[in-house]
Order: structure tokens, then C-alpha cells, then sequence
């Protein structure tokens, strides 16, 4: 058996100069180092999947990234890509991460399919906010960006281009599972099953597309599980809504539907683009209520430097209070578990940015640059918005400052 | 006066000749089953929004060098962006997976050899460089 393999090995080595020369490799990478800051100590803007947030102490942890691509071509039709992303995640240290890594399948010049893992194209550009040299925004708008739980898929996905007259159309299905790491106290959520499609044309300057997807989550929030035990254990005699409100602080077999409308006008001058996205879910879930965000940015170029604005807004479209429990009686401590669920999580938030995006002439080895400069201000409408880390007391708004130098090599 | 009313009217003159030899053309294979191709198909292609020609074939690009004056010239007139705009969405097309940026050749006559030598092939060169290797499917 060990004689086996090791000729097997001996074959593979002797093999590979003459498979290396049969593959067309190519590198490829980009990166962003940005600081940003607020001037609140007193709550945090972060996102989904890291431990950390920005606040008035100042972080470069929460944008910065480094990422380094190689693609194995084995012929005109298949093709291998590995894509690694290292930047600060749950754990607050700087770790590398497998973001792509599939095998693509290209039968025809207008049809591929790729198996592995992929990011999915969720939002107009869930598939490439790393790529911070190629938006125009240090972080696009979170109001949006925020909604989905998890935005790695492991499965497979189409890609499928036509023309219907003068537009070009994209149709992109994608199906598989997940996990996602969220929540400051890091645990996995399993996302045992997610798919959907985006379909998106292109008329000259003109881009417009509409995306759809459907995920089922698979894990209990860990601190929420004393509740459902809890709620779950209550006669129906004595709580009819009992077992109705345990199901509705539960991620595990809930499902959430995302849908998203995009469009982007880009005449080399002016460039607008503007995006509305809703998250509903089938119980009407607390935890991740239901809720639509939207953004409309408006840049201008003035030849190599960018200046843009942006509003973007959430709102919550489940409910503010649940009086499913009576919140006086002998469940009044019940009913304010609930409630004090409803209370903390994604919530109304108008935000309100400019910025500026200025391109650096090429030099070394960077093969383009940018550097970005973005003001934000923060409205909280109702709760804690989406802020993490609000401390009794916080006003309600708050200003944010980043810089950022993104490029590609 | 006449002087210099004669002096800027040479110059206007100059300068129109000046841009008149720097024409850019958009060559393909003389094999491809395109007569010509319009500036929006073109713009199309370059700007990764289609992977084809209009015939259906399969379009292999190639692009000139950084440092070449023509490359933003051809971004400019052909797409409307600069190149270092069609070099951010190609970035964005690259990091997530969707196609391969166009080839980077060095000059006129490399690009002028890829084209003939590859029947999907689409470039652009200086309109003075054009001979009966390739096809000349759009004046810029």
C-alpha cells in the first residue's frame, strides 16, 4: 500500500512540469488599507461577520483587505479559480480566507457554469465589495448591504448571456448551502439551503437588474435559546401565543426571501446608481425582522477625480411590539424577553454620505490605485437602527470619517 | 491682425491634420462574419457587457500598452470612459470570475499579428498601421 502511493506520488511529480506547462496560470490581486472613525463612542457601525465596529477610537480593522487571485487555465473550457481574502472577521485578527474557489465550465463564449465556492450576487455588487478599487464608495451603503444573512454559497451557479436587440442580458442562477459566522459571541449559522437568480441587461450606459433569492437558516441565536425553552414550555392553556412567539425569535427553519432591484447609469461623466432591496420572512420573524432598504448615489467625473453623494435609508416592515403575550399577569417576564428581542435588532436609519474618489497614476507594481476619501451621517429613526454596541444614552446620530488607498496588482 | 487670424487658422489646420493621421481603427480577423461593427457593439465588448460578436462567435480582445497614447484615445472614443474606467469594471469582472480582461500586446504591429493570427480576435490600432492581414471594422 505505502509502495503505492508512493508511486503514485513519484507519477503526479513526474507529471507536473508537463501539466504546468499545459496550464495557463495567471495572478491577479487587490487591496484597500482605510481607516475610519466616528465621533461616538457610544455606539458602533459595523457589519454582519465582524467582531469589531467603527467608533470614535479610530480602526483600520473593519475595510481594510488583502486579496490575491490565481486562476489554473486547462483549456478553452475549463478553468480553475481560487480566490483568498484576508481581513479582520469574529475574531478580530487579521486571517485569510477562502472567498472563491471553484472549477468553471465554459461550453460556449455565452454560457459558463461554476461549482465551488462562490459569492452570490445577492445586491448589484454583493459579489465584489472587496474589490475596493473598482467602486466608487469606501463601503457600499449598509442600509442595503446589511440585509443578507450570509453571502458565501457553497453550490453552483449559472451564467448565461443573450441579446434581445440592442440589450445584453445576464441571467445568473446560483443554488446551494452556507454558513455564515455572525454575532459578536462567534457561532455558525447554517443556512442548509439557498438559491435564486438575477437577471440583469445592459443598454449602453444603461444597466437595470432584479435579483431574487431564498435562504432557510438552520441555527438557533445561542443567547435566545433559554427564551424558546422558555416560551416552549408554557401550557397552550395558559399562553395561546406562546408557541407562535417561540417560533418567531427562532432563525432555525426560518425562511427569508431577498429581493433586490437595481439600476446604474454610467456615461463616463455622470453615474447614478440606485438600489432597493427587502428581506420578508415566512413567520414574520423578530430576531431578522422584515425590513426594505434602499440607496441612490450620484457621482461626477472630473477626469481622474470623483465626487459622489449618497442617501440610503432601512426601514422595518415587521412589528415595533409584540402584545401577543399579556405583559401583565404571571408572563409579563416572558413578554418582555420578546420584546426586548424586538427591540435591539435592525431597525429605521437614514444615512447620508459624500465623498470623493480620485485615481492614482499607475506606478511599481500597482497596476491602478485609488484613494477615497467618505463623510457619513448617521440617523438612527427608531431603536438602535443598525448600530451594534448603542449604550444608553447615544443621541441618535452620529458623523463618520474614512480614508481609503485601494488598488490592484 | 490678418497675421494672426492667418497664423491660428494654419494652426486650427495643423491640428486638424494632427488628429486626421491619429485615427483609430477597430480591426478584426478577415474571417469574421462581420462587414463592420458600430461603436456601441464595440463599446460593448470592451466593456465586458458581451462576450461575443454580434454574429454569435466568440471575441478574444486585445489591448495596447498602458503607456501608449492611442489606449486611452480608443477608451475615450470608443466607450466614453477612460481607460483607467474600463480598467476598474474589467478589475470587477476579473475578481468575480465573470471573463478575462483583454490581452495586453505592445504595439501596433503585435496587435495587428494577434488579429490575424486568430479568427476571434478583435483589437484596435492606428488607422496609418492597417494592412490586408486584418479587417477593418469601425473608424474611430
Amino acid at each position: 500500500m505505502r509502495f503505492r502511493i508512493s508511486t503514485i506520488a513519484l507519477a503526479i511529480a513526474a507529471s507536473l512540469p508537463a501539466l504546468a506547462s499545459a496550464v495557463d496560470f495567471s495572478y491577479s490581486g487587490f487591496s484597500t488599507a482605510a481607516y475610519a472613525q466616528t465621533d461616538t463612542d457610544e455606539a458602533q457601525v459595523g457589519y454582519l461577520g465582524q467582531e469589531e465596529g467603527i467608533d470614535g477610537d479610530g480602526t483600520f480593522a473593519i475595510d481594510s483587505k488583502i486579496g490575491l487571485q490565481v486562476t489554473a487555465k486547462f483549456n478553452d473550457m475549463i478553468s480553475a479559480t481560487v480566490q483568498g481574502v484576508a481581513y479582520a472577521d469574529l475574531t478580530a485578527d487579521w486571517k485569510p480566507h477562502l472567498d472563491w474557489a471553484y472549477v468553471r465550465l465554459q461550453p460556449t463564449s455565452n454560457f459558463s457554469a461554476r461549482a465551488g465556492y462562490l459569492r452570490t450576487p445577492t445586491f448589484m455588487f454583493s459579489d465584489s465589495v472587496f474589490i475596493g478599487y473598482a467602486n466608487l464608495w469606501v463601503r457600499p451603503p449598509i442600509e442595503v448591504y446589511n440585509l443578507a444573512p450570509a453571502y458565501q454559497l457553497r453550490g453552483v451557479d449559472l451564467l448565461w448571456r443573450t441579446s434581445l436587440g440592442p440589450v445584453n442580458v445576464t441571467v445568473q442562477p446560483y443554488y446551494g448551502d452556507s454558513e455564515a459566522k455572525v454575532g459578536t459571541n462567534e457561532y455558525t449559522t447554517e443556512v442548509p439551503e439557498w438559491g435564486g437568480i438575477v437577471v440583469s441587461g445592459d443598454y449602453g450606459s444603461l444597466t437595470t437588474r432584479l435579483g431574487y433569492g431564498r435562504m432557510e437558516l438552520g441555527t438557533t441565536t445561542p443567547a435566545i435559546v433559554p427564551l424558546i425553552t422558555a416560551l416552549n414550555g408554557v401550557p397552550a392553556v395558559a399562553c395561546g401565543a406562546c408557541a407562535s412567539e417561540a417560533r418567531r425569535v427562532d432563525l432555525d427553519g426560518e425562511k427569508f426571501t431577498l429581493l433586490d432591484v437595481g439600476v446604474q447609469y454610467d456615461d463616463g461623466t455622470n453615474v447614478v446608481a440606485g438600489e432597493y432591496a427587502s428581506r420578508d420572512s415566512e413567520h414574520g420573524n423578530y430576531v431578522m425582522p422584515d425590513v426594505h432598504g434602499a440607496y441612490l448615489t450620484y457621482g461626477r467625473r472630473f477626469g481622474g477625480l470623483q465626487p459622489y453623494a449618497t442617501y440610503a435609508f432601512v426601514r422595518r416592515d415587521g412589528v415595533q411590539e409584540s402584545t401577543a403575550i399579556p405583559a401583565v399577569g404571571p408572563l409579563a417576564a416572558l413578554s418582555a424577553s420578546v420584546n426586548g428581542v424586538i427591540g435591539t435588532v435592525t431597525n429605521d436609519q437614514d444615512s447620508y454620505s459624500a465623498g470623493v474618489r480620485y485615481e492614482v497614476p499607475s506606478f511599481w507594481v500597482l497596476n491602478g490605485a485609488v484613494v477615497k476619501f467618505q463623510y457619513d451621517h448617521i440617523d438612527v429613526k427608531k431603536g438602535d437602527g443598525m448600530l451594534n454596541e448603542v449604550q444608553p444614552g447615544f443621541d441618535g446620530s452620529l458623523n463618520m470619517y474614512s480614508l481609503s488607498f485601494d488598488f490592484i496588482f | 491682425m490678418h497675421k494672426t487670424i492667418a497664423t491660428l487658422t494654419f494652426a486650427a489646420l495643423a491640428l486638424g491634420s494632427l488628429s486626421a493621421t491619429a485615427d483609430i481603427v477597430v480591426i478584426v480577423n478577415p474571417k469574421n462574419a462581420a462587414a463592420s461593427l458600430t461603436a456601441e457593439q464595440v463599446s460593448a465588448i470592451y466593456l465586458g457587457s458581451t462576450t461575443t460578436f454580434p454574429s454569435g462567435g466568440a471575441a478574444t480582445l486585445a489591448d495596447q500598452p498602458e503607456s501608449a497614447g492611442i489606449r486611452n484615445d480608443f477608451y475615450q472614443k470608443a466607450t466614453g470612459r477612460s481607460s483607467a474606467q474600463a480598467k476598474a469594471t474589467w478589475a470587477r469582472i476579473t475578481f468575480t470570475g465573470k471573463g478575462t480582461p483583454p490581452k495586453e500586446l505592445k504595439s501596433d504591429a503585435d496587435v495587428k499579428a494577434f488579429v490575424a493570427g486568430d479568427p476571434n480576435a478583435i483589437g484596435y490600432i492606428d488607422s496609418s498601421a492597417v494592412d490586408g492581414s486584418v479587417k477593418v471594422a469601425l473608424k474611430l
